[in-house]
């Protein structure tokens, strides 16, 4: 008897310990990887931590673009597949699901259209059919656990959709451009798109050069939590490598921004302008103070608008300057000693060159004018025998120091470089055509820049938009940056004088407000077409640069197509209004 | 024989004092990790508790982050010049038509 219990008890405990081994062997060897990932999804939580974009600020220290928060729309298949009715299929709950939440999003979708109050409706029962197949073909991928619905859902939006307590359906924090200003200055502060793996990426302006800087690199934490989910301290956490964007200070005045667009869109509307842009830059450190573009996009609706209207046409896009260009041309004549002040040019009629004949251009001429008279009745005849006095080598060497036909290197995506002729490829006419600006095309930004040399004692800065990066542990400041002297400081001042009067004894003498002491000049050009230059269609600009004693700034305003089509008709006006703004602004004397 | 009880009583003695000697280290040593469990419990109670703290902390940060970021964004909206223009307007403020400049360094009357 005693001997068959102590069988039965041995047999027992091998039993058991066989078990235990059997389970244990099952835990540790064939389930081991489920259960490990189960048991770390238990005591650890990983949170996503998003670094936001860096914000650009105005000089004032006002922000220009910010960020705000949004959500991303998404569907968990499962926890629809859960909710599931007895006897209801998917496909029917899926129908049910865009029933409810397709009308508030299609509602958000036209509201984010660029004249959402101009959509016919077929346009919108194609939108709204879109709309639907967008959300259906999300839902009935095969495979997949997780679907976003929608992306950049505003908080108005989330909350109408979140208070249909659809099943299955969830929100996730994103962040979007946030622009305090509208669309002030958006063409030189570019947009924020995707890149090819759907990350924010910005692009053109600001956004877009100073993308590394910009962008944050968002990261993980993860730690150890007690059963509730709460955070146990004594233990390590560890964190991903994550860093917020770089916040940037750009040398852009807020009022002097607001102001340019002002008269420049009002102006442009008024004078059927098909495109324009003004520059307003500090010729003694570069700082660009404005820069706008017509007509005007927005920045936060960017997908509305089209390549052409997104760039920023101030620098991007090339023209002929016209008798803008004189001012160069005559500076380096002056420069070198091929004339002076009062060398007389016969100009007594058109001259002829390699078969062409270049007239003035009213066909009226001006016998025995000096630098001055040549200037104010904009004599594209003197211009031409001020080059010829130079020469071609000189005269390319002026136009190179002076930045043209070169990348400024201005820290705003999308510059091009402009348009000079190689001196190999030059004939006699090119000289002659280039002296008033036909045949040779700059950028507007080049040709405000070029002429800033004249307004900064013969100086050449570097135009920039951003002073400031600011990092966690310093400010990384970008001080003005002298690049070269083009012409001897006396010759700078000489051209001043001579701008001054073809300001006041110009075309345009009687539109000038009294007092205000202003260098500049015209410039009307007329715009190639198939290799002939189309009489009725001009680029019509003014730059010029005040007060005259010592220059506080240098704007250029630029038309494309307006009637009428002459500069001093057109931008000279503008440029005017504005100009007698930036006096009271800066609380400049008037004389 | 008496010297043979003699030793096996003086073996029982030794052993019965190692025993106690033995017994008594158990004890002061199953008293200490008496403590230290007490310790450890004590202590782990008050991390759960904290670590709940620092939970709440770091949600409350968060939302604090959030609120002001909301607030810088309402209050550059709000200090926008467009915005500003807009409300100077309509509280009946007008753009001034003429630059009026007063030259001179007498007393000037405003014609009032």
């Amino acid at each position: 008897m005693k001997s068959w219990r102590f069988t039965f008890l041995k047999l027992f405990f091998v039993f058991l310990l066989a078990g235990l081994t059997a389970r244990l062997f099952y835990w540790q060897i064939v389930s081991y990887e489920r259960l490990a990932v189960a048991a770390t999804e238990q005591h650890l939580t990983t949170v996503r931590i998003d670094s936001p974009r860096g914000r650009i600020f105005a000089a004032d220290g006002n922000l220009l673009v910010s960020n705000q928060t949004a959500f991303l729309l998404y569907a968990s298949i499962p926890e629809i597949k859960k909710d599931l009715e007895q006897g209801e299929t998917y496909e029917k709950r899926i129908e049910a699901i865009v029933n409810q939440i397709q009308p508030v999003l299609l509602e958000e979708e036209i509201s984010k259209l660029r004249e959402p109050g101009k959509l016919s409706r077929r346009d919108k029962e194609t939108l709204s059919a879109n709309l639907t197949l967008k959300i259906v073909s999300q839902l009935l991928m095969p495979e997949v656990v997780w679907v976003p619905l929608a992306n950049k859902v505003p908080l108005p939006t989330k909350e109408k959709i979140g208070a249909l307590r659809v099943k299955g359906l969830g929100f996730e924090n994103q962040s979007e451009r946030f622009y305090p200003e509208g669309t002030l200055a958006a063409n030189l502060l570019g947009f924020v798109g995707k890149d090819t793996e759907g990350n924010d990426k910005g692009y053109l302006g600001l956004e877009g050069f100073y993308q590394d800087q910009l962008q944050g690199q968002s990261g993980k934490l993860t730690q150890e939590v007690d059963a509730s989910g709460h955070p146990i301290i004594a233990v390590d956490t560890t964190a991903a490598v994550f860093k917020n964007g770089l916040d940037i200070e750009t040398t852009l005045d807020r009022t002097v921004q607001y102001t340019l667009e002002k008269y420049l869109f009002d102006s442009a509307r008024k004078y059927g302008a098909k495109e324009a842009s003004g520059i307003v830059l500090d010729p003694r450190t570069g700082q660009i103070l404005a820069m706008a573009n017509f007509p005007a996009y927005d920045s936060g609706k960017w997908e509305q608008f089209k390549d052409v209207e997104r760039r920023n046409s101030a620098i991007s896009t090339i023209y002929e300057p016209g008798s803008t260009f004189k001012v160069i041309t005559a500076s380096a004549a002056l420069d070198t000693g091929a004339v002076k002040t009062d060398t007389i040019c016969p100009c007594d009629g058109p001259i002829k060159k390699s078969g062409y004949e270049v007239q003035t251009w009213n066909n009226k001429y001006n016998p025995n004018s000096n630098m001055a008279q040549i200037l104010q009745h904009s004599d594209n005849v003197g211009a031409a025998f001020w080059a010829e006095k130079l020469g071609k080598t000189a005269f390319l060497e002026y136009l190179k120091k002076f930045g043209l036909g070169a990348k400024t290197d201005i820290d705003l995506q999308g510059e091009e470089t402009g348009l000079i002729k190689k001196s190999q490829d030059w004939s006699e006419i090119d000289l002659v055509t280039n002296a008033f600006g036909q045949g040779v095309s700059v950028t507007s930004l080049q040709m405000a820049s070029a002429v800033s040399v004249i307004a900064n004692g013969g100086k050449l800065m570097k135009p920039y938009v951003v002073r400031k990066i600011i990092t966690p542990e310093r400010e990384i400041v970008n001080n003005p940056k002298e690049v070269r002297q083009v012409i001897k400081p006396e010759t700078a001042g000489i051209m001043k004088e001579l701008m001054l009067s073809a300001v006041e004894q110009g075309e345009a003498k009687r539109i000038i407000p009294k007092g205000y002491r202003v260098g500049g000049k015209t410039g009307t050009a007329q715009i190639p077409l198939g290799g002939k230059y189309d009489p009725n269609k001009t680029v019509a600009s003014f730059v010029g640069f005040g007060p005259i004693e010592d220059p506080r700034f240098v704007m250029l305003i630029k038309y494309v197509e307006p009637v009428p089509i002459y500069g001093a008709e057109t931008a000279e006006p503008t440029f005017f209004k504005i100009a007698q703004e930036l006096y009271t602004y800066w609380g400049i004397e008037v004389r | 024989m008496s010297l043979i009880k003699r030793q096996t009583i003086k073996t029982v003695a030794i052993s019965t004092s190692s025993f106690f000697y033995f017994s008594k280290i158990i004890a002061l040593l199953s008293l200490v990790a008496l403590v230290l469990l007490v310790v450890r419990v004590y202590f782990s109670n008050q991390l759960a508790v904290s670590g709940s703290r620092v939970g709440y902390s770091e949600s409350k940060l968060a939302s604090f982050n959030k609120e002001k970021f909301d607030l810088e964004n309402q209050l550059s909206q709000k200090s926008s010049l467009s915005y500003i223009e807009a409300k100077a307007l309509s509280a009946g403020f007008i753009r001034i038509g003429k630059v009026e400049v007063i030259k001179g360094s007498g007393s000037v009357a405003l014609g009032q």
